[in-house]
């Protein structure tokens, strides 16, 4: 059989408030989009444990703004400790800043100053910033107290986790919204062999759609068990 | 007239987003902010940082991008700076030199005080942890370039003190419209100074620092280690006490003990008035809770600030930040603020703050301090040198924690809780009279997160 190839249609855009299953998150979505609109408070701290939505939130976040060509820039800060800090240089002129795992810079001194200092000058101008972390922030090991204060003073938020059903509805609008279905069964096979975390399973999901459209295969349990070698 | 995001760079961004990793588009080329003139896209890079990844990997996508998408491509320039602000334009058909975005000082130059109004005396809030920092700063703020200069606040993080320095530089501004204010982190005089020595405005620099009336420097503890920082400083400090201009300074500690700064510029921050901030005790924290909630117009009942004050008492930012979830959290439920509110909307708040400071944790930090061992402290020795350190962990204990009495002296060893209660009376006596035990105890509470 001829495998198919398959055109990468995922867009950043794809990123939006509409495409996250909120679950009992519908406080953290309003809290945001207050911010957005200039109604809420100027900073949220966002935390929750990993994989539970935070970096989809805060890209959701930023789209909503560069839809409406206004300014925003959202920082992956794990994927940005091989920059220098003064990549935060000049960012409280936009509307809104997103950094995105806050607790890659914990302990690195020059990061936690700069970004002590991209709160002084935040706290003067119009910007707004959410900031993710996957702890409270005064379980964060910062070590300048300066920047430690100025992370709770904000509108602290966290972002809970999905219970089962509220996992397996997320991934059938996931499926549906990527043009598939998603068969009970299967679903369920997935969540009784596979780890549960949303990052996991969202991540099987796109996969196995993958698989099944280069294969022409549907998504039966014995087509998942020899895609995912289980 | 140029617009905001033109139509055409929306759509090359929309294209770049076909063609580009999507981490890539959003990092570096979404945050460019593009104005639009008749036959040119200015682009704005908000950093160095930012400006130079554009310019080496994205700038030729751009390009394509820009050809592909308009039968008359449009010339496009990237800059570093904000459309708002006055920007220097760096990159020229296609990209020429960079020059940052230092705005040389003329003599004629409008001094930018930086004040935040809202920041006033009206609304700091008073207790016995600050009443002599404020005083001080009032009357200051009558009488600059007198005997109090420089006026030295410190103290920890979050209790108050860039408030309390805006709204002396507010009155100051009040009673003399005329003067030259100015506010600056020690960051940014840092900054603007690098800036000026890079482009030979160093003079401009000196000119404009050297003749306020009134200059405001928060957080000088982050001059330490920066050697000619501190040289400007102290030449600016020097010419501006010659001439009776007022400094105030803040700092997180006493100059002596500012390790990296030169021992003059110590010497010379303790000329004048140096004032404590200490942290705010329950009475304050309450008042300061009811009254933010009186500027935010939320109806806060005293009770409700009682406890949100019992259980945070750290410093201002965090029991700001706890009002904050409160208010947010009553607004989205649509719900008026009670007691049983509170508990569920700050039970993350108050159950990582109990798991933080408990009895265990109080005795293992006074032992390792005291250098004692933590069966020492729970034996019956009564030798001054273990019977003093274990006064102050019970009276921490008592202080931090919401363990009962009996529970407390149980935990020492099995005492009665009339020993608790003797050792607190004890420490709270010494305290007055034993600067060495306050600051000890002092140590303790901030090395406790409090």
């Amino acid at each position: 059989m001829t495998t198919q190839l398959i055109l990468n249609f995922d867009s950043p855009d794809d990123i939006n408030f509409n495409s996250f299953y909120p679950g009992a998150n519908e406080e953290v979505i309003y809290h945001i989009k207050s911010l957005l609109n200039g109604k809420g408070e100027q900073f949220i701290y966002l935390w929750s444990p990993q994989g539970e939505g935070k970096s989809h939130l805060l890209q959701a976040a930023c789209n909503h703004l560069w839809n409406k060509g206004q300014t925003a820039s959202y920082i992956p800060l794990l994927q940005s400790m091989d920059m220098a800090p003064d990549i935060l240089d000049g960012l409280e002129n936009f509307k809104l800043i997103c950094l995105d795992d806050i607790f890659s810079i914990a302990g690195k001194k020059d990061w936690e100053i700069a970004l002590f200092n991209l709160f002084n000058r935040i706290k003067n101008s119009q910007a707004k910033l959410i900031i993710s972390a996957k702890t409270p922030a005064n379980q964060l090991p910062i070590n300048l107290p300066d920047l430690r204060s100025r992370l709770s003073w904000g509108l602290t938020s966290q972002l809970h986790a999905l219970d089962d059903a509220q996992k397996q509805a997320a991934l059938k609008d996931h499926a549906y919204h990527h043009g598939f279905q998603l068969p009970d069964k299967t679903l369920g096979f997935l969540m009784n062999h596979c780890s549960r975390d949303n990052h996991t399973l969202f991540s099987l999901i796109d996969r196995l759609d993958k698989a099944s459209m280069e294969s022409h295969h549907k998504l039966t349990i014995p087509f998942i068990k020899k895609v995912l070698h289980l | 007239m140029p617009t905001n995001q033109s139509q055409l760079w929306k759509t090359c961004l929309d294209y770049l987003g076909t063609q580009l990793p999507s981490g890539d588009v959003n990092l570096w080329i979404k945050p460019l902010q593009a104005v639009e003139n008749s036959n040119l896209i200015r682009l704005f890079a908000p950093n160095t940082h930012v400006y130079k990844k554009v310019k080496n990997n994205f700038f030729i996508d751009i390009e394509n991008a820009l050809s592909e998408l308009s039968t008359t491509p449009p010339k496009f320039t990237l800059e570093i700076g904000s459309i708002p602000s006055k920007s220097i334009e760096v990159e020229k058909s296609p990209i020429s030199t960079t020059q940052p975005r230092y705005e040389p000082i003329t003599p004629t130059v409008k001094y930018d005080n930086n004040l935040i109004p809202t920041f006033t005396f009206d609304n700091f809030v008073e207790g016995r942890s600050n009443q002599i920092a404020k005083a001080a700063s009032f009357e200051v703020s009558n009488n600059p370039g007198k005997l109090n200069n420089p006026l030295y606040l410190y103290g920890g993080t979050g209790l108050g003190k860039t408030h309390l320095m805006h709204a002396l530089g507010n009155k100051l501004l009040e009673n003399n419209p005329d003067f030259n204010i100015v506010y600056s982190s020690s960051e940014r005089f840092f900054s603007e100074m690098v800036k000026a020595l890079q482009h030979s405005k160093i003079d401009d620099f000196k000119n404009y620092y050297r003749n306020v009336d009134a200059l405001l420097i928060d957080d000088i503890q982050f001059f330490a280690g920066k050697g000619k920082t501190q040289l400007e400083f102290f030449h600016t400090f020097e010419t501006l006490f010659k001439k009776n201009q007022q400094i105030i300074l803040t700092c997180d500690r006493y100059p002596k003990e500012i390790d990296g700064l030169e021992d003059r510029l110590k010497s010379r921050f303790g000329w004048g008035l140096t004032i404590a901030i200490e942290p705010p005790d329950l009475e304050t924290r309450t008042a300061i809770l009811l009254n933010k909630a009186k500027i935010a117009e939320i109806d806060l009942p005293v009770e409700v600030a009682y406890l949100v004050a019992k259980r945070l008492r750290s410093h201002v930012r965090e029991l700001e930040g706890a009002l904050k979830r409160l208010i947010a959290f009553s607004g989205f439920k649509g719900v008026p603020i009670t007691e049983e509110l509170t508990k569920e909307a700050l039970r993350d708040l108050f159950s990582i703050q109990d798991k933080l400071v408990t009895v265990d944790n109080i005795i293992k930090l006074v032992t390792d301090y005291y250098k004692l061992k933590e069966s020492d402290l729970k034996s019956k020795k009564r030798t001054r040198n273990i019977a003093r350190p274990r006064q102050i962990a019970m009276a921490l204990s008592k202080e931090l924690t919401n363990q009962s009495l009996p529970k407390i002296g149980e935990l020492f060893g099995g005492r009665d809780h009339t020993t608790v209660i003797h050792a607190c009376k004890k420490i709270n006596e010494l305290k007055q009279e034993d600067t060495k035990l306050k600051d000890d105890y002092t140590y303790l509470l901030i090395k406790l997160g409090i």
